[in-house]
């Protein structure tokens, strides 16, 4: 029963997610395959490392500000964290955005479509979207701290969904003529 | 090839005579960033150049630039205010002046390297911040200094 209901959830965002997607107007997405480097710079996430995030939200930090300053130093570390870890958080959800943008005028220009990668890509940013608002949802109500492992979630879709769009860019930059790498010698 | 044997030739030389002078990552970053040219952003170092070129001396600043710049980060705040202690320590100013500026003027976020990324910057400045904050505190509750800061002259 739970996984025919989890199925059916996961249908419909899917399904919600696509119909917004086409909805949506095509003025500001960039053109498909128009040359190597923008096809590159369009699919290629920008994201700070696992390892800064980690950093960002160590709570030996918390621990030591605790014991060595008074309560106004404390408030002032807490907002910090909470600052950063919202600015990261908006700055992936941007460079996802800017991807998806670029997949789906990709997508409404040429007639090689991966299927199987496409839907994949779907589902990651689907879940990636869900697990943004929920974290930042969580950040507001119990503090940068308590959002740590889910940062770690953040970090592990967004690596998976620029796998997929390292797949798609090897795609795209094949399908044209004028983006085919030069032969070999 | 020899390009990068050059560099990595400037880039030893740095870390085996000059930075390892200087106490401190702090001190190490300071000096960096001091070498960096206000109004075009390149790096200058007479000494180096004249050894290497000029634009092996300046890679070499810059990635040692990045790299301090990098440990600091990556350092947890604990780490960081002993950095501050020694730097304070070494007599660059008093304690009290060196933190009333350092708050008001904020110089830390002209010594952040230009190829930073956005997080590591606003992490480090926010690191900043709250290390003069708990050295604010130390110099007005002086029996709350660490070891650390009892070790220095």
């Amino acid at each position: 029963m739970i996984p025919a209901l989890f199925s059916i959830v996961i249908g419909v965002l899917l399904l919600a997610f696509l119909t917004h997607w086409a909805l949506r107007g095509s003025s500001s997405v960039p053109v498909a395959g128009s040359s190597p480097t923008d096809t590159s710079k369009a699919l290629r996430l920008e994201l700070p490392s696992a390892d800064l995030i980690e950093r960002l939200l160590d709570p030996r930090d918390l621990a030591f500000v605790r014991k060595e300053s008074p309560a106004e130093t404390v408030r002032l570390f807490e907002q910090e964290r909470r600052a950063l870890a919202i600015s990261w958080l908006r700055h992936t959800r941007r460079q996802v955005g800017r991807l998806m943008s670029y997949h789906v005028g990709a997508v409404r220009q040429n007639i090689n479509l991966r299927p199987a990668l496409e839907i994949q890509l779907g589902l990651y940013y689907v879940r990636f979207l869900v697990l943004y608002e929920l974290i930042l949802a969580l950040s507001y109500i119990r503090g940068p701290y308590q959002i740590r492992l889910m940062m770690g979630y953040v970090v592990g879709v967004t690596t998976q969904l620029r796998g997929v769009s390292d797949k798609l860019l090897g795609a795209a930059q094949f399908s044209t003529p004028a983006s085919a790498p030069p032969p070999t010698q | 090839m020899a390009k990068q044997i050059g560099i990595q030739a400037a880039i030893a030389d740095l870390k085996k005579h000059t930075l390892p002078r200087l106490p401190g990552d702090i001190a190490r970053l300071v000096y960096l960033a001091s070498t960096r040219d206000y109004n075009t952003g390149k790096y200058y170092h007479e000494g180096l150049s004249h050894i290497y070129t000029q634009e092996f001396a300046a890679r070499a600043l810059q990635e040692c630039h990045k790299d301090v710049f990098q440990s600091l980060v990556r350092s947890p705040i604990e780490d960081l205010l002993v950095q501050f202690e020694l730097y304070v320590g070494s007599g660059c100013a008093q304690a009290d002046e060196f933190i009333d500026f350092w708050e008001k003027a904020e110089p830390y976020r002209v010594a952040i390297p230009l190829a930073s990324d956005p997080l590591s910057a606003q992490l480090f400045n926010s690191n900043v911040k709250i290390a003069l904050a708990i050295l604010r505190h130390r110099e007005n509750n002086p029996r709350n200094s660490s070891p650390a800061a009892l070790l220095q002259p």
